[in-house]
């Protein structure tokens, strides 16, 4: 079985096959490794993983389209991919353009720092929200005009809401 | 060491045979693990637990652990868990004779204990009065001064407004500190290196602890450069006996907030004669304050040892267990005993402090993101166990961290034999501990005990600052990542169905268990 794999971003593929109670594997990208593996899942989420005679411990579990792998001390974002299925290529980040500043997380707007219309400077402090106690002061991204304020103070915001929009 | 206080059953047996009223109930004004720390040592003692608990925590772990729970009021702590009127009110409801505030919440609101007081229900604590002669850091630090304790330079009121503080700040000369007087953890702090940057300070800080804590009153300090904190805990009984157990270093923090202490500091160890010095500087402000039960001293040392007092938190501090692990006492047990007019039977010079302890506070939050909250729904939870291993934590698979309150999810600690140990111990411990679903601090504590700088104890209270700006990332393992994914590579071959039990804390046999139960 070929597998596209990817870790943090990183793309490899993953050719897999079973061989007995073990695996053989071939891995190419950043890294290269090949040879045989058990697997085993001992518990739900929980794998231990035998290379050669190395043995690690990983943890998964599904978030959203990805998996988080924990091994040792280190966490990774995967995404697993049949090789065969090529869609979904890179996304473009535009800079240019009006630009949106989003909530992080759930919170309160405790207060705003700009009004519609003014000139602001990358970095500047633009609206405050609180979260779990604590304030987050938020900041331009780009030097620009702030042309909507999508927020009073007091409102309560949900992560990823658009508080505010600077062109 | 006196047995009362190893074996809790001959301990019973004297308090049950004498004069001294045992609680038979207590609630606890809390909620996280501090509330958990506090129910196990009452059901150590035999005595009921009364839990309270806001609507976004009815599947905390502090509910199901109490003997019974009371919810009393919505998510916003100004509504339930600061809420003095529904709190007494769930303490009359239950019976329960005593109130344990744990940290935070009330348990430095003086009004608080004084209605307690006036309800017949004894704040597990010190009096109010001494809350509110310690409460105020400028009325504190009076006091240190009348008690011949060194202070840093600064005001002893509050500041006013912006001309006064302009003023003071020149006089004392910058870099200043702008502080809350009535807060702690950080908040409505601010660092003036210039007078340039003082106007908005003075506009966001009193503002800042005005919603923090009740009240927007603000002063000036000398900021002391490369700063060790440094933190002493004293316990004493309602009859006048007061000791020291020694100090804390607590100088890893990042906005002003802890994240790692130990016992000893680093600095005790290449000055041992340091311990008494601090101690009984702590002791003689204790003294002058008439304070009663578990509180603590901070203090701020420069690199060669002089140190000067800060503030005063009249509670239980969140890092109390590394002093429990190097003097072998618990802490809680001694504040229940000593609300219930107990004296304190330990004599300063029976206390004896023992090996190295570490303690780090795991949040849900993510250093690579300037130490942002991370609430989520933990998917999978596995705490470290074996010698020398503490977890106080109050999280479990499944269950969602609330956005309504502090992210702190476990504090782990440990004990070893010397710092070393104690460091390797750590290390060890961090690499069974596994969160996943949220991000945590886990990974940046791993990097911390792998630190050349802080093996050799050079620490100071900027240190997370520039370990966070200098510190190479992590090297990746590669065996470590090519485990990962043929793991992921296997969990993905199995069907949907087969994987839904991963992220559910309810997997079929556990269902099935329960079934097999109920027949």
């Amino acid at each position: 079985m070929k597998l596209r794999v990817a870790v943090d971003g990183q793309d490899y593929t993953l050719d897999l096959q079973q061989n007995g109670a073990d695996s053989e594997y071939r891995l190419d990208g950043v890294v290269q490794a090949s040879g045989s593996a058990s697997i085993s899942e001992i518990t739900p989420g929980v794998f231990s993983v035998l290379l050669g005679a190395r043995s690690f411990l990983v943890h998964i579990a599904r978030k959203g389209e990805d998996l988080e792998v924990w091994t040792g001390t280190e966490r990774h974002r995967v995404s697993i991919t049949d090789a065969r299925d090529r869609s979904a290529g890179g996304k473009k980040v535009s800079t240019a353009g009006p630009m949106e500043i989003r909530a992080l997380m759930p919170g309160k707007v405790v207060k705003l720092l700009a009004r519609p219309g003014d000139q602001v400077q990358a970095g500047q402090g633009v609206i405050v929200v609180e979260a779990m106690k604590m304030q987050n002061e938020m900041k331009a991204p780009k030097d620009g005009t702030v042309s909507k304020i999508l927020v009073e103070e007091g409102a309560t915001v949900i992560a990823g809401e658009t508080l505010i929009v600077i062109e | 060491m006196p047995s009362g206080i190893a074996y809790a059953g001959i301990w019973y047996n004297v308090v049950r045979g004498s004069a001294f009223k045992v609680f038979h109930k207590v609630l606890i004004a809390n909620r996280g693990e501090i509330a958990v720390r506090v129910i196990r040592a009452l059901r150590e003692m035999g005595i009921s637990s009364v839990a309270v608990f806001s609507e976004a925590d009815r599947r905390a772990v502090h509910v199901h652990m109490a003997d019974q729970a009371i919810c009393v009021g919505p998510a916003a702590s100004s509504e339930s868990y600061l809420s003095s009127e529904r709190i007494l009110e769930a303490a009359r409801a239950t019976g329960a004779e005593a109130i344990h505030p744990g940290y935070g919440f009330l348990s430095e609101n003086a009004a608080f204990a004084k209605s307690c007081g006036k309800a017949g229900i004894k704040f597990i604590g010190p009096s109010w009065q001494a809350i509110e002669r310690m409460g105020s850091k400028t009325a504190a630090r009076r006091l240190a001064i009348e008690a011949g304790a060194p202070v840093v330079p600064g005001t002893e009121h509050g500041i006013r407004d912006f001309d006064e503080a302009r003023a003071t700040a020149a006089e004392i000369g910058y870099p200043v500190l702008l502080k809350a007087a009535a807060g702690g953890g950080g908040k409505g702090m601010r660092v003036v290196a210039h007078e340039s940057e003082l106007k908005s300070a003075m506009r966001s800080a009193p503002s800042e602890a005005e919603r923090a804590f009740g009240s927007g009153e603000v002063y000036l300090e000398k900021l002391i450069e490369r700063p060790r904190h440094i933190e002493v805990q004293v316990l004493g009984d309602e009859h006048g006996h007061l000791i020291h157990l020694g100090e804390r270093e607590c100088s890893i923090q990042r906005r002003h907030q802890k994240v790692i202490e130990e016992c000893p500091s680093p600095l005790v160890l290449a000055r041992p004669e340091l311990r008494e010095e601090i101690g009984e500087a702590a002791l003689r402000i204790a003294r002058a304050a008439h304070y009663s039960n578990a509180g603590t001293l901070e203090f701020l040392a420069d690199q060669e040892g002089r140190f000067y007092f800060l503030e005063m938190n009249t509670r239980l501090q969140v890092e109390h267990p590394v002093t429990e692990w190097v003097t072998g006492l618990d802490l809680v047990r001694w504040q229940i005993r000593i609300a219930a007019g107990e004296p304190l039977t330990l004599k300063q010079n029976e206390i004896r402090w023992t090996g190295s302890a570490i303690e780090c506070r795991v949040y849900a939050e993510d250093p690579e993101n300037n130490f942002f909250p991370s609430p989520g729904t933990i998917l999978q939870y596995a705490e470290p166990t074996g010698p020398g291993i503490r977890v106080d934590g109050a999280v479990y698979a499944g269950w969602t961290v609330p956005i309504d309150y502090d992210p702190l999810l476990a504090k782990l600690s440990v004990w070893g034999e010397s710092r070393l140990a104690s460091i390797q111990r750590m290390r060890r411990a961090l690499a069974e501990y596994r969160v996943l679903g949220i991000t945590t601090n886990l990974g940046l504590f791993e990097r911390i005990m792998a630190d050349e700088g802080f093996s050799r104890g050079e620490l100071h209270t900027s240190f997370l600052d520039e370990f966070m700006r200098h510190a190479p990332q992590p090297v990746s393992d590669e065996a470590q990542v090519v485990a990962g994914m043929l793991a992921a590579a296997q969990n993905g071959f199995a069907r949907p169905r087969e994987r839904e039990h991963v992220s559910s804390p309810d997997s079929t046999w556990r269902i099935e268990g329960r079934r097999g139960l109920l027949r």
